[in-house]
């Protein structure tokens, strides 16, 4: 098993990554530690000119994934938490829905847990003023309750439903 | 298609039209497809518990999601709105009994209108039922807040012996189950307008050998405050705070000021030592709080690289020889009651920061921010916040204009140091 590069190897050392649609993003070794899966990966295989291989995320999501890296790589000890956090906020506020959940599952893949905190909090908070049609409406949810399953599940949980 | 990460520097990546009709909704429900854990454990979880609950009607897939929340939080009037409803002590009974699933957090809280509705010890057995459930499901964190009328704590909470976070805010504890030994994987704790005695106190600590951060804020009944903990890291001591000062009899039993403070802390790393701020306004608190710093304090914390004060504290920073940034309010010092002069007896030798805090400028302040710039070596900067400067205060008089010239030609032992004002 490779061993991790030591910090002057860490600095020049260039990550690559490949994309479901075979598109190579190059990035800096800090960045991939952001990602645990990256990091466990690199542990094995060391510093390498071979692209690692991410077979379900597309170019467009891996570059938001990099993006997101990227700053909070380079805003660790410069930029204020508060300014950090209205960098994030200004990255999902105008986020549609499908780069969002996209997004969710690249970064539970890549193990990057802010990001994936950054994600569901983004979508508790979409979901958080809807009613349930509306909910059904925006996200698409088919529902597929018998009228017998849907009036038990509603006897359940009235107490949830009444206010 | 490569392109160069790096020092901030990136291209634009141009879709092409093909790549990016695909990328387009297609409508799927991609909410629903995403898996358990992250629906669960990121999502829901986030959600007020009753749309949570709610939720259930979306779908199959949803109908059983909420039974398997890892983290529960009853906000207040919950127990109200489900005393008199069968079928809601059912829901909470599934919500708490979720098979092996690990519960990362019981949070509750009760208010006045629970109380109103339900009798006291009865809303007490029904928090001890919900703690006896999280303590079978490995608890880690439990955080109780109670914004009524003061009520003891359930002994079994003290059963839940893997907790790592606890918070409690305005219970009592009146005593420790003889059978409890420890809570070995503690790390936080924050205790809040609680009534607790000196022993209960330190048989808590005792018991926390993994513990990091305390904060011990507006309690009560303890009257020689002593913390003795090996790896404590962060500490935050709030003398009366978050009590209103009108709501205080002094000669009551339980009282909000210590007689002494001893802190040996071996690990600890930043200490905050506040009193409630409405307090330095009430002579007869201003002299108990002085009497702690002539006779009893007792500080051992050989690390400590931060302090924030608001309270008379140049004696003290004699205890703190690894000081690097310092944060503090002069109000105490316009005392004519002891009318000593506070000495530094070494110098602060690693001291780089400061902010000190002027809300009324008198020749003492000046004596003070003298004191410690005459005794930093390796001062960089003192940021001095002056009253006249912050929106609500009166504009400076003459008097406060020269006070400000002769702060600003201090003398500093420092060569490096600025003294800015802001």
């Amino acid at each position: 098993m490779a061993e991790l590069p030591n910090t002057t190897m860490a600095n020049e050392c260039k990550v690559k990554l490949k994309s479901k649609d075979d598109k190579i993003f190059e990035v800096e070794y800090a960045v991939a530690m952001q990602s645990q899966t990256l990091k466990n990966a690199l542990a094995h295989t060391g510093c390498t000119d071979t692209a690692l291989p991410l077979h379900d995320i597309s170019s467009q999501i891996l570059a938001k994934v990099i993006e997101y890296c990227e700053y909070h790589v380079n805003a660790a000890n410069t930029i204020s938490e508060k300014d950090v956090k209205t960098w994030d906020e200004e990255l999902v506020k105008h986020m549609d829905q499908d780069t969002l959940f996209r997004l969710i599952v690249a970064a539970k893949y890549l193990e990057i847990h802010n990001l994936v905190d950054l994600m569901c909090k983004t979508i508790a908070d979409r979901i958080k003023d809807k009613s349930v049609e509306e909910l059904r409406e925006i996200f698409h949810v088919q529902n597929d309750f018998t009228p017998e399953e849907e009036e038990q599940v509603r006897r359940e949980t009235k107490w949830a439903h009444g206010e | 298609m490569q392109w160069q990460w790096g020092n901030g520097r990136y291209h634009k990546y141009i879709l092409n039209p093909a790549e990016r009709l695909s990328e387009l909704s297609d409508h799927r429900d991609r909410l629903s497809a995403l898996p358990d854990d992250i629906l669960c454990n990121h999502i829901l979880t986030r959600l007020p518990l009753k749309l949570a609950i709610k939720c259930s009607i979306l779908s199959r897939r949803w109908s059983c999601l909420w039974t398997r929340l890892p983290s529960l939080n009853f906000p207040r009037q919950f127990f109200r709105s489900v005393a008199s409803n069968r079928k809601a002590k059912m829901i909470i009974k599934k919500l708490l009994l979720a098979g092996s699933v690990q519960l990362d957090s019981f949070e509750l809280e009760v208010d006045k209108s629970d109380f109103d509705y339900i009798w006291e010890r009865k809303l007490c057995n029904k928090i001890a039922e919900c703690i006896d459930i999280a303590a079978s499901r490995k608890v880690k964190k439990i955080a109780l807040k109670n914004t009524y009328s003061s009520c003891s704590v359930p002994s079994n909470l003290f059963t839940c012996d893997r907790l790592v976070v606890l918070c409690l805010q305005n219970f009592e504890i009146s005593s420790i189950p003889t059978n409890f030994s420890r809570f070995p994987c503690l790390m936080t704790c924050s205790l809040q307008a609680m009534l607790l005695n000196d022993g209960i106190l330190e048989q808590l600590i005792a018991a926390c050998p993994r513990l990091e951060s305390l904060t011990l804020s507006g309690c009560e009944g303890l009257t020689d405050l002593k913390i003795c903990s090996p790896i404590l890291g962060y500490l935050n001591i709030g003398i009366g705070v978050g009590i209103n000062p009108d709501n205080i009899d002094l000669n009551s039993p339980y009282c909000l000021i210590p007689n002494s403070i001893t802190l040996k802390c071996p690990q600890l790393d930043t200490l905050v030592l506040e009193t409630n701020s409405v307090f330095k306004r009430r002579p007869e608190f201003y002299q108990i709080i002085n009497a702690i710093y002539d006779l009893g304090v007792e500080i051992n914390v050989p690390i400590c690289r931060r302090l924030c004060t608001n309270l008379p504290c140049v004696n003290i920073l004699n205890s703190f020889p690894s000081l690097e940034e310092l944060s503090m309010d002069t109000y105490c010092f316009h005392d004519t009651v002891n009318g000593r002069v506070s000495i530094l007896t070494n110098p602060l030798e690693k001291l780089k920061k400061v902010h000190v805090s002027i809300s009324v400028f008198g020749e003492k302040d000046l004596h003070l921010v003298g004191c410690i710039l005459e005794n930093s070596p390796s001062l960089e900067t003192m940021a001095v916040s002056l009253p006249f400067r912050s929106k609500n205060c009166p504009p400076a008089s003459e008097f406060d204009l020269i006070l400000m010239d002769k702060l600003l030609g201090l003398e500093r032992s420092s060569a490096e140091a600025t003294i800015i004002i802001i």
